[in-house]
C-alpha cells in the first residue's frame, strides 16, 4: 500500500464500532487511525523497508488496559501486534489489525533490599537503568539500542548487550514475567507470582514448575507480557575501564580464539566489530592512531569493585591478547568506547561522555556511521564460537556477491560476545529510497539467511516471514506442540499472526 | 514537489536521503527521540527521560516527535506524500525548541535537524498560507511591523528615561534592540535595562521605530517576508552606522547573530552584563529570595549558531547571578543545553494555546520543586508568556528578567 493511498483512501479493517469500543475503554486520547500515526508505528529500526500497516493504534495505561483490549480484538477476531519503542521485525502487524504502543505501560518499581526491579513492559531500558543508578544498582545487561528500548522486548526477543560475556541475554536475568492473554486473563510467572505474599518478589522458582521461558522468543504469540522482574547487582560507573584491541584480517582464526578465551575469563563485556565499522571514525579524525592493517577490533569493558579487580580484569585481557598477537589501542577505547580508567575527563571535554553507550549521540558510532552511509538493515543471530571464522567468511562472501563489500555499503560486524553463544549483528547501510540498493539488501539477505538457518542459528526477534519458516521447522515435535499449545490460549489466531507459525 | 520546495530544501538533501548524493542519510527510527528513557543513561549531565520534545510530550505520539516531522519532510522530499491537515497539524506543532538537535546527533556539520522541519513549515505555508492562529500575526507585522498590530512607535517604553535615538551620536554607534514584546507589553524589563546600562557608564541608543528581525514570519513559514524584513533590518543598521547591537530576546538575538554577527558585535544583554559585573557587584544588596534562572533555548542552544556545541550563552546568566550578595541560587532540573522548552517560541503559543500553556506551567512546576521564589529569565517573549500563564494557574511563583532583578538590588 503506498503512502499517498494510505494518506488518501485507505479503509479502515477495524470497524468504526470497534473503534469505539477501544476508545471507551482506553479513553478517547488513547486510540489513533490518523494515517501519520499508523505510518509511523509501522516503522522499525531493522527492517524499513518491510513496512505493514496497522489500522488503530491504542496506547494503554495499566496491565488491566491490556488485557481489555486483547479481549476486545479476541472476539472481534482482529489481529493484536505488541510493539515497544523500536520494532525489530517481530512488531511488524503482517495482517493489520490493532498496534498496541506499550511504551505508556512505563512504570518502574525498584526492591532494593532484594535486589530485585518490576518494570511494566513499556518501561524505557534505559530509564530503568537510570533509576537503578540512584540505588548503586543495575542489571547487568545493557542494550545498546536507545532510549526507546523497551523492557519486554528486551526479554523477549531476547537482548543482549554489553555486559553479555559475563551474564548471558536479558531473559537469563528475568526472574517472572506477567502477560495477558487473548481471553482477557492476567497471569504472573515465577517470581511474580509470589507478588501477593509477604516474601513478595525475590526468586525465580517459587514452588511448582516455571513458566517464565515459555514467553521469552514467543514474539507475542501467546500473550502480551505487561510486566517484568529482573534481580539486580550492585553497580557503580567508577567500577567500569573500557580496552580496545585489533588484529589484522589474517588473524582471524586468533581472533575468535582470544575473544573465546575472555568469554572463559567471564571479561564483564566483549565486543566484536570490523573494520567497516571504525572506517567513519577515521574518516571524521575521531580516531588518528588506528593502522591501516586494523581489521577486527575487539571493545573491552572491564567491571571490577575494587581497584584491584578492574586492574587484574585488565591484566587477563591484556594476557590473552598478547597471546593471541591482539593489538592495544588506548586512543581508540577513549574516544569510541568509554575512559579505559575511571576519571572525569570525559564530562570535562567538549564531547558526549561515555559514546558507546549513546547511540545516536553526537558523538557516537551510531550517528558517525548513519551519516557517512545511509539507512540500517541488520541481521541478529546466535551461534557457537567455533563457527566465527564461518559465519563471518559467510557474510563477506555473500556481501562481495552482491556488490556491497564496499565503503558505500559499510557491511559491518556488530558482535556481542555473549556467555553461551557468539551473537552476531551484520549491517548493511544503504539508501532506502534508491531502489537499486533495496534490490541489493534484498537480494542479501535472502542469500545470507538460509546458510545460518540450516546450521542451526538462533535469531533475535525472529519471525518465519523474515527468517524462514525451517528456522521455526528446526524444533522438530517441539514447534507442533507450541501450535497446540497456541490453540488452547489464543483459538482464534489473533496474536501476532504471521511471525512464528 | 515544485522547483521552489526543491530549492528550498535542497541545502539539506543530504539528511533527507537524496538520491544525487553520497552519503546522504536520514531518520534511522531508533527512537531516541521518543524513548521514554535517558539519551544516556550513564551520563550525569542530563537525564532526558521525561522531556523530548513539545509535542510528543504533550500529545505522546510519535508523529508529534523529530521522527515524525523528518520522516514527514523525507517523505515529501521524495514525493511519497501530500501535505494535507494532518502533516501541516504535526510539523507546525514544533517549537522549534532545538532539543532534538541535542539528542540526535546524525544530523552535523551546519545543519540542525530542527532547521529542516522550519522549512518544511515554509513549504506548508506557501501551499496552504498561515497555519491557525498566524494569520493575525502575519498581517499585524504586514500592517504596523510589529506582532501586535500596535501603531504607537516600538519606544514608546522608553519615555521619560531621555534615551538617544541611535543616529544620534550619543548613541557611541550601540543600539539597544528591545524587540516586540518589551516594548508594547513588558515596558518595565527595557526601561530596566536602559537604567542598568546607563548606570555603569554604557553609551547606547534605540531605534525611534524599530526594524523587525523577522523571526516571527521565519518560524511560522512566511520566508519572504521574513527575508523583507531582514534586508530593511540591514538597511537601517547600516543607514544608521550601528556598530554593536545589544539584544533583550533570545530569538531576536538568534536571528539577528546568524544573519549579523560577522558584521557587526551582536551581543545578548546577560553577555553584556557579563562583562559589566565587577562594576555593578560591589553595589548589589543581598538577595533574600531563593532564586532559579530558566534558560532560553535561542541561548542556550540555538544562540545563533547552526553548531551544536558551540556558542551558547548559557555561563554569562550564571556569572551574573552568582555576583548578587548571598544569592541562594538553584538550577532547575532541566538547564543549559538540557533547558526546557517554556512553549513560547515557535509558534506554537498561537497555534496550540493549552500546549504552550502546559509547559509552563511544568516549568513553575519545577522551580517550586527546588524551591525557588523567583524564576529569573532573559528573554521578554518567554517572561511575557510565562506571566501571561502564571495569571491564569495557581502557581506561586514570581518572574522576573536579569536586569529587572539587578536593578531592584542597586
Amino acid at each position: 500500500m503506498s503512502l499517498k493511498y494510505l494518506q488518501s483512501s485507505r479503509k479502515l479493517g477495524v470497524s468504526p464500532e470497534i473503534i469505539e469500543r477501544l476508545k471507551s475503554v482506553l479513553g478517547e486520547e488513547n486510540v489513533s487511525t490518523d494515517w501519520t500515526e499508523i505510518f509511523m508505528y509501522a516503522r522499525s529500526l531493522a527492517w524499513p523497508f518491510l513496512m505493514k500497516y496497522p489500522d488503530v493504534v491504542v496506547r494503554p495505561h495499566t496491565p488491566m488496559d491490556v488485557a481489555q483490549i486483547l479481549r476486545i480484538a479476541n472476539r472481534e477476531k482482529i489481529p493484536v501486534v505488541a510493539k515497544g519503542g523500536i520494532g525489530e521485525g517481530a512488531s511488524v502487524p503482517l495482517e493489520g489489525g490493532i498496534l498496541i504502543d506499550l511504551t505508556t505501560l512505563n512504570k518502574i518499581d525498584i526492591h532494593p533490599e532484594d535486589k530485585v526491579v518490576v518494570v511494566e513492559a513499556g518501561a524505557s531500558w534505559h530509564q530503568m537503568l537510570a533509576e537503578l543508578r540512584k540505588y548503586d544498582l543495575t542489571v547487568p545487561i545493557w542494550p545498546t539500542y536507545e532510549s526507546a528500548a523497551v523492557a519486554s522486548a528486551a526479554f523477549v526477543n531476547p537482548s543482549h548487550g554489553y555486559g553479555s560475556t559475563r551474564y548471558g541475554v536479558v531473559a537469563d536475568l528475568c526472574i517472572g514475567v506477567e502477560v495477558a492473554f487473548p481471553n482477557g486473563e492476567l497471569l504472573r510467572t515465577g517470581a511474580l507470582a509470589n507478588e501477593e505474599t509477604e516474601f513478595g518478589v525475590f526468586y525465580r522458582y517459587p514452588n511448582g514448575p516455571e513458566f517464565t521461558g515459555l514467553f521469552t522468543q514467543i514474539e507475542s504469540n501467546l500473550g502480551v507480557i505487561t510486566r517484568l522482574a529482573f534481580k539486580t547487582i550492585d553497580f557503580k560507573k567508577e567500577w567500569l575501564a573500557c580496552q580496545y584491541f585489533t588484529f589484522r584480517r589474517d588473524q582471524i582464526d586468533e581472533c575468535g580464539k582470544a575473544i573465546f578465551s575472555l568469554v572463559r575469563h567471564e571479561i564483564f563485556d566483549v565486543h566484536f566489530n570490523d573494520r567497516w565499522w571504525v572506517l567513519p571514525a577515521i574518516w571524521e579524525g575521531v580516531v588518528k592512531e588506528m593502522p591501516e592493517d586494523a581489521w577486527f577490533h575487539i571493545s573491552i569493558i572491564n567491571f571490577g569493585r575494587t581497584d584491584a579487580e578492574l586492574r587484574a580484569q585488565e591484566e587477563i585481557c591484556r594476557m590473552v591478547m598478547n597471546k593471541y598477537g591482539g593489538k592495544e589501542n588506548i586512543e581508540a577505547a577513549e574516544r569510541l568506547v568509554g575512559p579505559t580508567r575511571w576519571t572525569p575527563t570525559y564530562e570535562k571535554s567538549n564531547t558526549e561522555p561515555w559514546p558507546a553507550w549513546n547511540l545516536v549521540g553526537h558523538d557516537s558510532w551510531g550517528s558517525r556511521n548513519t551519516r557517512n552511509s545511509g539507512m540500517w538493515l541488520t541481521t541478529s543471530q546466535h551461534f557457537p564460537y567455533r563457527f566465527f571464522k564461518e559465519v563471518y567468511e559467510h557474510h563477506e562472501k555473500i556481501a562481495k556477491e552482491v556488490g556491497i563489500w564496499n565503503e558505500r555499503y559499510l557491511p559491518w560486524h556488530d558482535s556481542f560476545a555473549c556467555r553461551d553463544s557468539f551473537k552476531t549483528e551484520t549491517f548493511v547501510m544503504y539508501n532506502p529510497y534508491d531502489p537499486e540498493d533495496l534490490s541489493k539488501v534484498g537480494e542479501y539477505y535472502i542469500k545470507f539467511f538460509p546458510k545460518i538457518v540450516k546450521m542451526g542459528a538462533s535469531f533475535h526477534g525472529l519471525t518465519i516471514q523474515f527468517h524462514g519458516r525451517e528456522a521455526m521447522e528446526k524444533l522438530g515435535p517441539l514447534y507442533e506442540w507450541m501450535k497446540k499449545l497456541r490453540d488452547q490460549i489464543d483459538p482464534n489466531h489473533i496474536m501476532n499472526p504471521g511471525t512464528l507459525f | 514537489m515544485n522547483e521552489k520546495d526543491k530549492r528550498l530544501l535542497d541545502p539539506y538533501r543530504r539528511w533527507l536521503y537524496a538520491l544525487d548524493l553520497h552519503p546522504s542519510s536520514g531518520c534511522v527510527a531508533c527512537g531516541n527521540c521518543y524513548g521514554r528513557g535517558p539519551a544516556n543513561w550513564l551520563a550525569d549531565e542530563h537525564n532526558t527521560a521525561d522531556w523530548k520534545c513539545v509535542p510528543f510530550d504533550y500529545y505522546g505520539w510519535r508523529s508529534y516527535s523529530p521522527s515524525g516531522f523528518w520522516e514527514l519532510t523525507t517523505k515529501f522530499y521524495h514525493d511519497q506524500i501530500e501535505i494535507d491537515n494532518e502533516v501541516a497539524t504535526r510539523l507546525f506543532s514544533c517549537a522549534q525548541c532545538g532539543l532534538c538537535d541535542e539528542i540526535c546527533g546524525i544530523v552535523a556539520g551546519e545543519n540542525r535537524l530542527s532547521e529542516i522541519f522550519r522549512v518544511f513549515r515554509a513549504i506548508i505555508y506557501s501551499a496552504r498560507g498561515p497555519y491557525t492562529g498566524h494569520k493575525q500575526i502575519i498581517e499585524n507585522i504586514k500592517a504596523t511591523g510589529n506582532i501586535f498590530g500596535e501603531t504607537n512607535s516600538t519606544s514608546i517604553w522608553a519615555e521619560g528615561l531621555d534615551l538617544p535615538f541611535i543616529n544620534n551620536e550619543k548613541s557611541n554607534n550601540t543600539c539597544l534592540y528591545v524587540g516586540n514584546e518589551a516594548a508594547y507589553r513588558l515596558k518595565e524589563v527595557p526601561r530596566a535595562t536602559a537604567e542598568l546600562l546607563m548606570s555603569i557608564g554604557l553609551k547606547f541608543g534605540i531605534f525611534e521605530k524599530e526594524p523587525n528581525s523577522g523571526y516571527y514570519p521565519e518560524v511560522i513559514g512566511d520566508l519572504d517576508l521574513a527575508s523583507h524584513l531582514m534586508r530593511r533590518f540591514k538597511e537601517e543598521i547600516k543607514r544608521n552606522g550601528i556598530k554593536k547591537i545589544i539584544v533583550l530576546g533570545a530569538q531576536d538575538y538568534h536571528v539577528i547573530k546568524r544573519e549579523l554577527g560577522t558584521e557587526l558585535n551582536v551581543l545578548h544583554i546577560v553577555e553584556v552584563l557579563a562583562e559589566s559585573i565587577s562594576s555593578i557587584k560591589n553595589r548589589l544588596k543581598p538577595l533574600k529570595q531563593v532564586i532559579t534562572y530558566h534558560d532560553p533555548c535561542y541561548l542556550a542552544r540555538h544562540a545563533g549558531s547552526r553548531r551544536p556545541r558551540s556558542m551558547r550563552v548559557i555561563n554569562e546568566p550564571r556569572a551574573v547571578l552568582y555576583s548578587i550578595p548571598d544569592v541562594k541560587f538553584k538550577e532547575l532540573p532541566k538547564n543549559k543545553r538540557w533547558t526546557w522548552c517554556v512553549g513560547e517560541c515557535g509558534g506554537i503559543k498561537e497555534a496550540f494555546p493549552d500546549m504552550a500553556k502546559w509547559r509552563a506551567i511544568k516549568l513553575f512546576e519545577e522551580a517550586i520543586g527546588v524551591g525557588a521564589e523567583i524564576i529569573v529569565t532573559a528573554s521578554p517573549p518567554e517572561q511575557l508568556h510565562l506571566i501571561e500563564t502564571l495569571r491564569d494557574s495557581s502557581k506561586k511563583v514570581r518572574i522576573q528578567d536579569i536586569s529587572q532583578l539587578l536593578l531592584s538590588l542597586i
